[in-house]
């Protein structure tokens, strides 16, 4: 050997290994308090979640505002998917907090509880006289109200009515269809076709949907104190109500298909995979095209039969303002043009759900497509009924939501019984809420 | 002054005021440019060490990003102690690390062999080889590694063909962390390029001298090859179990950021990322580095102690 190996590698490597160690660790971002108001800045930052299509919708909005109040300076931002509330966090730990924000339904306490926004209570720039109480009440903490609804949605089960026919097979009818009722549709969806297209996917380990399922057994998730509200008995019969699904055939085997993502071209019922699915009311139409046009929406299966219906109508998202914002009032009267302003609510569409503004809804009914006004059409239908009245989602909900996804795989893939999970996740709930 | 004046070009162009001046304060006048050159890497210490003592404090802290870090002593600690999940995110981390750096290896170094013969277009088969190893911690590849793994993927079509039906791989706990493993065994070019530099460094009058004593190319590889490169073999061990224990990006993109199905590529990385930017528990994820870093530091001090017994040294 004609050089100095010792030496060479053993430094080489101790440099190496320090700076691959820093980097691993390099985590910790300096320390911010995003409870401290800023400076004043004359100007307001609008950030949300979304794509460049809906960006330009906003940004169409946003335009429109400025020609009424040319003297607010709007600047934005946005970012698709879940990265956007990981952005914002990032945002308000190093005190650089925007001014005006989409808020999620289940961050919306994450920042409530902690002070980071500001109380909209009070602010006289926002009305929401036409907002119905209900939805309004779902962005209420401690009668503090800390974000308006941008829109409401619910969560519906469509059905390929196209393929389901094609194989000849009865479609049931979704306003009074019982589970049984659905999963044996499905059963009989795939043997007829040969297990070419799958019957239903039940999204069971979906926090949203073992929601539903509770509520029709007289629980819920938590209650308005955002403690736990089920029991391990009620969890348990979900779980099996989902093996028993697979056993008979209707739900595919686990590991048969793969989510690449929740968006419709993505998604096993827009593909043609599966026959029966769940999907965010308000996506009907783009879900309806990937489709082709042969989606039919309707309740959930069991709704019309339970001792209480176990759909909601709940916001689509919320529009908060930083407790630290420079220009609050300049904020409000952003939020409170694209929350009321018809021409303003109208431009950011249907893709944030049905506008809160009951005026507004009713005022676009003429102009929307086809699909959207079945999607509006669906959750108008369901705010007339008789439903439990949504609460906002407690601190920590997006961790249990990950521990359900977890626990639920585990069933699935029979590592744990479901009686097991079910305690699994009694425990995880009271571990995470607090009992 | 023949000699200062080679030493100093400048100095004797800038004439005599400069070359007159006493010594001292020319030295003192070059130890200054030597800083200036310096600077960068002062800034690389800030831009490092202040996060990473920051880091250090938060680990000691209940901080959740959005209000002001809280000192809590040890609790951290204690909660690390208790975390289920932490446990089974170190057991997935060592499981994939203790099986794909060795796999990994073997797999580089016996494609260096075949690639040390000497045969024609070599350059080519080398970058062919490396080329994965630049792509493989890309999301791209990580997306096509999905696709190729997925329930309808390139794998269970040739499977099909022998008529074995198999569902997707990456949604069965069973099988999600080998297919990561596949994925790291198979960007092995690193490694490969470093081990073929070393076998082409081994002497050849080594292998003349035990042809002559009749040992056949067995006995040759394991009494000459593998002792000559054994340094070079260490050296790619030690950095390619800090790599394995640092694994997030193949993690995070095939489960999508969830350590799924049921925890099975819930790697410790990918764990410390939720608790920090999801669960807002960031005083959490620094107490996790640190540990993190505890572990790779002792993993790399037991190499660097057992080397004495195994790495030969010819100098």
């Amino acid at each position: 050997m004609t050089f100095t190996f010792k030496r060479t590698i053993t430094s080489g490597l101790a440099v190496t290994a320090g700076v691959a160690l820093l980097a691993g660790c390099g985590v910790g971002d300096s320390p911010g308090d995003a409870t401290k108001p800023a400076a004043s800045t004359g100007e307001v930052e609008v950030v949300w979640k979304g794509d460049a299509d809906r960006a330009a919708s906003i940004q169409e909005a946003l335009d429109l505002f400025n020609e009424a109040n040319p003297d607010v300076k709007i600047t934005t931002d946005y970012q698709s998917g879940g990265e956007y509330m990981q952005k914002m966090t990032i945002r308000f730990a190093s005190g650089d907090a925007p001014d005006l924000m989409r808020q999620e339904r289940e961050t919306l306490r994450d920042y409530a509880d902690r002070g980071v926004l500001l109380d909209l209570s009070d602010m006289d720039e926002i009305d929401t006289s036409a907002i119905p109480e209900s939805v309004l009440e779902s962005g209420r903490v401690d009668d503090k109200l800390y974000g308006i609804p941008g829109g409401i949605t619910s969560f519906s089960y469509a059905i390929r009515a196209d393929i389901i026919e094609k194989y000849g097979i009865e479609v049931p009818d979704m306003e009074t269809w019982t589970w049984d009722e659905m999963i044996d549709t499905a059963a009989q969806v795939t043997e007829a076709s040969g297990g070419e297209v799958y019957g239903v996917d039940i999204p069971m380990g979906e926090i949203s949907n073992l929601g539903i399922w509770l509520r029709q057994h007289g629980e819920d998730l938590w209650d308005a104190d955002g403690k736990p509200a089920f029991t391990a008995a009620t969890v348990q019969e979900w779980f099996e109500m989902y093996l028993h699904a697979v056993e008979v055939g209707a739900q595919p085997a686990p590991d048969a298909l793969d989510a690449i993502g929740a968006a419709a071209d993505q998604s096993s019922l827009g593909q043609g995979f599966i026959a029966i699915g769940s999907i965010p009311t308000n996506s009907y139409a783009v879900f309806n095209d990937v489709a082709g046009g042969g989606l039919e929406l309707g309740y959930y299966p069991g709704e019309s039969q339970a001792e209480q219906r176990g759909q909601q109508v709940i916001p689509a998202l919320y529009w908060s303002i930083a407790a630290s914002s420079g220009d609050a009032d300049d904020a409000a009267k952003v939020l409170d043009f694209i929350v009321n302003d018809p021409e303003g609510a109208a431009l950011l569409g249907s893709t944030h759900g049905q506008p809160a503004n009951a005026d507004v809804s009713a005022s676009m009914a003429d102009t929307q497509s086809e699909d959207d006004k079945i999607a509006f059409d669906e959750i108008i239908k369901l705010s007339e009924l008789d439903l439990t009245a949504p609460v906002p989602d407690p601190a920590g909900s997006a961790e249990l939501r990950e521990e359900l996804s977890s626990i639920g795989d585990q069933v699935k893939f029979g590592q744990i019984t479901a009686e097991e999970g079910a305690q699994a996740f009694v425990d995880a709930a009271a571990s995470i809420l607090g009992e | 002054m023949t000699t200062a004046l080679e030493a100093h070009p400048q100095a004797a162009e800038q004439g005599d005021p400069v070359s007159a001046a006493p010594r001292p304060k020319r030295k003192r006048r070059s130890d200054k440019a030597g800083y200036v050159f310096l600077l960068p890497w002062f800034g690389g210490v800030l831009l490092t060490f202040v996060p990473f003592f920051i880091s250090l404090y938060l680990a000691f802290t209940d901080y959740d990003l959005l209000t002001a870090p809280k000192f809590t002593g040890l609790d951290n600690i204690k909660a690390m102690l208790a975390d289920q999940k932490l446990h089974q995110a170190l057991g997935v981390t060592f499981t994939y690390t203790f099986i794909s750096v060795p796999i990994s290896l073997a797999a580089a170094l016996l494609v260096a062999v075949v690639l040390n013969k000497g045969m024609r277009g070599l350059p080519i088969y080398r970058s062919i080889y490396y080329l994965p190893s630049l792509l493989g911690g890309s999301v791209a590849i990580v997306m096509l590694w999905r696709a190729i793994f997925g329930a309808d993927g390139i794998v269970n079509h040739v499977l099909g063909l022998f008529g074995i039906e198999h569902g997707s791989w990456i949604q069965n706990p069973d099988t999600a962390l080998g297919v990561l493993v596949s994925l790291e065994v198979w960007s092995f070019g690193s490694p490969m390029v470093i081990f073929l530099a070393a076998l082409r460094q081994v002497p050849q009058e080594l292998y003349e001298a035990a042809a002559v004593d009749g040992a056949k190319r067995g006995r040759q590889f394991w009494s000459i090859t593998l002792p000559m490169i054994s340094p070079v073999i260490f050296f790619n061990l030690v950095l390619a179990l800090i790599g394995a224990l640092q694994t997030f990006t193949q993690a995070f993109v095939v489960s999508g950021g969830t350590g799924g199905p049921a925890g099975s590529t819930m790697f410790y990385n990918l764990y410390l990322y939720q608790q920090g930017f999801q669960n807002f528990n960031m005083g959490y994820a620094s107490a996790m580095a640190w540990l993190l870093l505890l572990i790779i530091a002792a993993f790399t001090g037991i190499n660097f102690y057992a080397q004495r017994y195994w790495v030969h040294y010819e100098n």
